[in-house]
């Protein structure tokens, strides 16, 4: 075992993450640490796209352990445009003698769609188009990861009317990626992934569209602590969007919901359309108002439903479920949703859950 | 003038079989160099019997430069000619020349066997601009007497010419041994043609062609940096070099992904949550920036309280960006980490202690292993195939080794500047909490969480003072020329961090700076600032205020000499600006602000510069520095107002507003600018969209007057020690800390189809 300039101690909180991320049990935890202190580290191949560079910033903000260790210790990561110190056909070389000596074994990790329209004019690296590096260089990676809501279904710059022909690596050169979603993605999804990879020379199981179970196995609506309140209210997406913002905070701080703001849904195909507008009538107004707690309850039903259900469909489902107790019975069973029981009323009204210090809105 | 300084006319050939129904070719060149600038040779076939006729090359011209090299003619024989077997003569003649002339025979096909072919190894050369490239000739077969084989250029580009080995004669002793040809291109930079085609021709058989394409640039005279990496985004950076300095620069932007054109007819309070897209490292401005265009258009105030929660979640931005900016993208021009392999480790725990004493200790030696380690492993990884080991890294080992430590101290530091924005904002990267209005993080300003903050906003500023300022200047004192290099002198700013009520009470003032005076500061006139397209991928030439921009795309391959970039060219009152952390400092500076007077001059105190250093390469690295820690103060004392405000009972954090058909428009200083946002809403939705972002400001390319951008200008005279390990251009270019992603990102669907892609 090589040795590790990290605390033994901090190292060990690290493993024992990953394997909660990855769901597995305490007795993988050593396991993991022999994994990841073999000193055979796979080389990285990571590739820009047309992306804004936030899955990268995000991958610098792991903290356990630090990204310093995963670039020193875990990864040998051979081109990566923000990080590497080589410019120009120095890159260039480093990345194609990559591809060269590991054919099959490197992985690739891609961050950004990649724009087609053209020839694929709209983004060139070193005067060839973005499209041809990635025929080039994923066929002979080992895996291919594609990190973020970009990389693996196009993202925003494939938004409507998308100007450049963007796609998701897959729908671009047709070959399977291992899909990290999010916008961007938490940086303990892609690293438990490669420890994954490390431990078992393989990567996790995952969902039809390519997704890993562990991490995009559940909707974030159904784990959710609702830190200030529930914000269905408010056009939030968390019914239908699949991620596990709600289980680790973003920078160990904080996420979306815990700052109040409604789930987007960042980590499905085509959200910036499909999810669109994001701030819906009510939001304007309840907001304007007070948080969720100045919803009437019969505002709420409806607003709790028609995230997922059309506003015909929720009416109807009053009149068959009339009375309202009984609606709000069907809606705990289906749903796991307690709209009266003192449980869920502190979800709204923070003086029942005894937290009264909180600014207002409005 | 005496005889001989009249040139001859000199051909390969004294006659040539054409046969019935071909074509041969002979080539012709100058014995001398002619006394006039330009000669011409007319090529003319003397009345006579046969069917042969001059295909290409009836009008030749020499000058100066070109008098000794080949150029082609070629003849034509007409099929079913009932001369086969006669001649003709071709008479060659000029002004002040000596007439010569040679004989065509015209041949029957099956006389005309061929004992022996030309090969060449390659039928297609590229030569970049003033350099040269080369292809090998010989005979497939013994020709059994002495042939000449000459090589000239047919037609094309006359800026490529032969350089050497113009004309070789093969005979039966070394028919098969390969001669090279080098083909030379020339340095001029005027617009040519792309390529030109070389006549291979020897007597009796077949003329062999090769294309010779004349490339964008290469090592030479022509550097070019592509991908430009430790930068947020795709850069491509040509310059050419002379006499050891850079004597010209093109910035060019190469990712377009449209996203003004996404916008178009969207809610406009989704504006926020898409244009933070524009860029995962300077995350938070574009989303400030465009809330703040939106509320300019629905006059919506805000509340106090979200006011500084959007000062406390930029400031954590810049403390943030500009630590990973010195030690993770620019650090690495100015130290050799390879350097810090052979530094003592005692004697750097000295170096740090005398540098900065009270900075937190560091295990030199376990760093220095640490790194060994990486070597040892032979992959470097991201250190990989640098510039390590160049001239111009100047730092001592232990110097090299203390900075390099802090390369890694300061992945952990920012990791907790981040850790600020996340508390207020969800997350970092792409913050959520800011919207129209104000800031929805009401529950997340509880005591405990603004401690918690407290906490993370003095771990960044202790790093500030005792580690990222001292290392500053551990830098500059080892690169004065630096202090000489890289500069510019136009500055604008626009003001930032809104202290008070007042829109006009800033912590960062606005003002232009021209001509480098910088005690001269002017008022800012938004009305003054333009974008111009001649010179990017974008149709027409006009200059447009943003508010009426046009953006009507057309990529016509990457030239230099016309269209090379995906940015537009932002000027002010037509001149080119730089913004940013320079800018901002010397516009403090200039207009006498305490916090920015006092920052400045203990920095020139401590290194013994001028003012006038500061309009340099280390200037801007250094303003940087400076700003970092003037933000960082000013936090502290907005964390306070916030505490307050909140105490005494003002929890306000968000007031409604009425979507209205209106315009408006955002400005920001963003860590790396100046930054505008224009907005058009009409029937609730957003009917246009317009940014002008920091780097387009910096890195844009030339505009209508051919006035080249800031890093354009401010890379002319940068001397290159080794054009192979382009160094110096890297120190400049990421001085300006450029940021791609946020400057492209217009089209126009319906013009898409219409474009001339040229192949490079």
């Amino acid at each position: 075992m090589r040795q590790r300039p990290i605390s033994r101690r901090a190292f060990m909180k690290y493993c024992s993450g990953i394997a909660m991320t990855l769901g597995l049990g305490t007795t993988m935890i050593p396991k993991i640490a022999d994994a990841l202190t073999g000193d055979t580290r796979p080389p990285v191949v990571w590739l820009h796209f047309a992306e804004c560079t936030g899955c990268s910033e995000a991958f610098l903000r792991s903290a356990e352990p630090g990204v310093a260790d995963i670039l020193f210790d875990v990864l040998n990561l051979t081109y990566h445009e923000t990080l590497q110190v080589a410019c120009g056909e120095k890159a260039e070389y480093n990345r194609d003698q990559t591809v060269a000596d590991h054919a099959g074994e490197f992985i690739c990790i891609v961050e950004g769609a990649i724009p087609t329209a053209d020839n694929g004019v709209y983004g060139m690296i070193g005067g060839r188009t973005m499209l041809d590096i990635a025929q080039s260089v994923i066929p002979q990676a080992k895996h291919t990861i594609a990190l973020g809501t970009c990389a693996a279904f196009g993202g925003l710059p494939a938004a409507a009317p998308n100007p450049t022909g963007a796609m998701g690596v897959k729908d671009a050169i047709g070959l399977d990626t291992i899909n990290i979603t999010g916008c961007p993605p938490h940086p303990m999804n892609l690293v438990a992934c490669i420890t994954s990879y490390l431990l078992n020379n393989q990567m996790p199981p995952l969902r039809t569209d390519g997704r890993p179970e562990f991490c995009h196995g559940e909707k974030i609506h159904c784990g959710c602590t609702y830190p200030h309140g529930c914000l269905r209210g408010y056009n939030c997406k968390g019914p239908q969007t699949y991620n596990n913002c709600h289980r680790q905070p973003y920078n160990e701080e904080s996420w979306c919901i815990q700052a109040e703001h409604q789930c987007i849904g960042c980590s499905e195909p085509g959200f910036w359309d499909n999810n669109a507008p994001f701030y819906n009538p009510m939001w304007m107004t309840m907001f304007s108002t007070y948080r969720p707690t100045a919803i009437p309850h019969e505002h709420q039903e409806t607003a709790a439903c028609t995230p997922c259900h059309s506003q015909e469909f929720v009416d109807q489902a009053r009149v068959q479920y009339s009375p309202a107790k009984r609606f709000q019975q069907v809606m705990h069973n289906r749903h796991g949703v307690s709209l009266n029981t003192s449980q869920g009323c502190s979800n709204c009204h923070l003086e029942l859950s005894g937290s009264t210090d909180e600014p207002t809105r409005g | 003038m005496s005889h001989e300084e009249y040139p001859q006319i000199i051909t390969s050939i004294p006659s040539l079989d054409v046969p019935e129904g071909g074509q041969a070719t002979f080539n012709v060149k100058l014995s001398s160099r002619p006394g006039a600038p330009k000669v011409d040779i007319d090529v003319q076939r003397i009345p006579g019997g046969n069917g042969i006729s001059i295909a290409s090359g009836a009008a030749l011209a020499f000058d100066r430069k070109n008098y000794n090299r080949w150029q082609t003619v070629t003849l034509a024989a007409s099929q079913g000619s009932s001369f086969t077997g006669g001649q003709v003569g071709i008479r060659l003649s000029g002004d002040g020349l000596q007439t010569t002339q040679i004989t065509a025979i015209e041949v029957d096909r099956s006389q005309a066997v061929q004992a022996y072919q030309i090969t060449t190894d390659r039928n297609a050369v590229t030569v970049a601009r003033g350099a040269t490239a080369g292809f090998n000739v010989k005979l497939d077969a013994d020709p059994g007497q002495a042939v000449a084989v000459t090589i000239g250029r047919q037609s094309g580009d006359a800026e490529i010419a032969v350089a050497s080995g113009s004309t070789y004669y093969f005979d039966s002793s070394n028919w098969d041994m390969t001669q090279p040809v080098t083909l030379a291109a020339s340095a001029d930079e005027k617009p040519a043609g792309d390529r030109a085609i070389f006549a291979v021709s020897a007597p009796g058989t077949d003329t062999v062609f090769v294309t010779a394409a004349q490339q964008e640039a290469g090592i030479g005279n022509r550097i070019v940096i592509d991908p430009v990496s430790r930068i947020e985004g795709h850069l491509r950076v040509e310059v050419e070099v002379s006499n050891g300095a850079v004597a010209k620069a093109w910035s060019s932007a190469t990712l377009y992904r449209g996203i003004e054109t996404i916008l178009t007819g969207r809610a406009p309070q989704d504006a926020p949550l898409i244009t933070q897209r524009l860029c995962g490292v300077c995350t938070y401005v574009h989303q400030l920036c465009s809330v703040r265009a939106i509320e300019d258009a629905t006059t919506t105030s805000i509340p106090d309280n979200a006011r500084i929660v959007r000062n406390l979640t930029l400031g954590a931005q810049y403390l943030h960006d500009h630590i990973v900016h010195f030690f993770h993208l620019h650090g690495l021009d100015w130290v050799d980490i390879t350097s810090a392999l052979s530094a003592d480790p005692t004697a750097t725990e000295n170096l740090a202690n005398t540098v900065s004493p009270s900075a937190d200790p560091i295990d030199f030696a376990a760093v220095r292993s640490r790194l060994q380690g990486l070597v040892d492993t032979g992959n470097l990884g991201p250190f990989a195939n640098a510039y390590w080991g160049h001239t111009d890294y100047n730092l001592t080992p232990e110097e090299n080794l203390l900075v390099s430590a802090h390369y890694l101290s300061g992945l952990e530091v920012q990791i907790i500047a981040a850790r600020m924005m996340a508390i207020l904002g969800g997350k970092n990267p792409h913050p959520q909490s800011t919207i129209v209005g104000g800031v929805t993080c009401g529950g997340e300003l509880a005591p405990d969480r603004l401690a918690t903050f407290r906490n993370y906003l003095a771990q960044t500023r202790r790093f500030i003072q005792t580690v990222y300022l001292p290392d500053l200047k551990v830098v500059a004192s080892r690169y004065p020329a630096w202090t000489g290099v890289g500069g510019f002198t136009n500055f604008l700013a626009c003001g930032e961090f809104q202290q008070g009520i007042s829109a006009d009470d800033l912590l960062m003032p606005a003002g232009i700076i021209l001509n480098g005076d910088i005690l001269n500061v002017q008022p800012l006139d938004e009305a003054a600032i333009t974008e111009h397209v001649a010179r990017s991928w974008y149709a027409g030439t006009a200059d447009l205020h943003p508010l009426n921009g046009q953006t009507v795309p057309g990529y016509t391959g990457l030239d230099v000499e016309d269209r090379y970039s995906w940015f537009k060219a932002p000027r002010y009152d037509g001149a080119a600006m730089e913004v940013g952390p320079l800018a901002r400092v010397l516009v403090g500076y200039g207009l006498g602000r305490p916090d920015f007077v006092n920052t400045v001059q203990d920095f020139l105190l401590d290194t013994g510069l001028s003012e006038a250093d500061l309009l340099s390469t280390l200037g801007r690295t250094a303003a940087r520095a400076l700003e970092t820690s003037i933000v960082a103060n000013a936090m502290e004392t907005w964390l306070n107002q916030l505490e307050s405000n909140l105490s005494s009972g003002d929890k306000e954090i968000y007031r409604t507003h009425v979507m209205s058909d209106s315009a408006g428009r955002g400005l920001l200083e963003a860590p790396r600018g100046a930054l505008g946002h224009w907005i058009d809403i009409q029937g609730s939705a957003t009917n246009r969209y317009q940014m002008v972002v920091p780097t387009t400001w910096n890195l844009g390319p030339r505009c209508a007057d051919n006035i080249a951008g800031p890093m354009e200008q401010a890379l002319v005279g940068v001397p290159v020690a080794d054009p192979e390990n382009p160094m110096e251009i890297l120190r400049v270019i990421h001085s300006f800390d450029p940021c791609i992603a946020c400057g492209v990102h217009v089209i126009d669907m319906d013009k898409r189809k219409a474009y001339d892609i040229k192949v490079i």
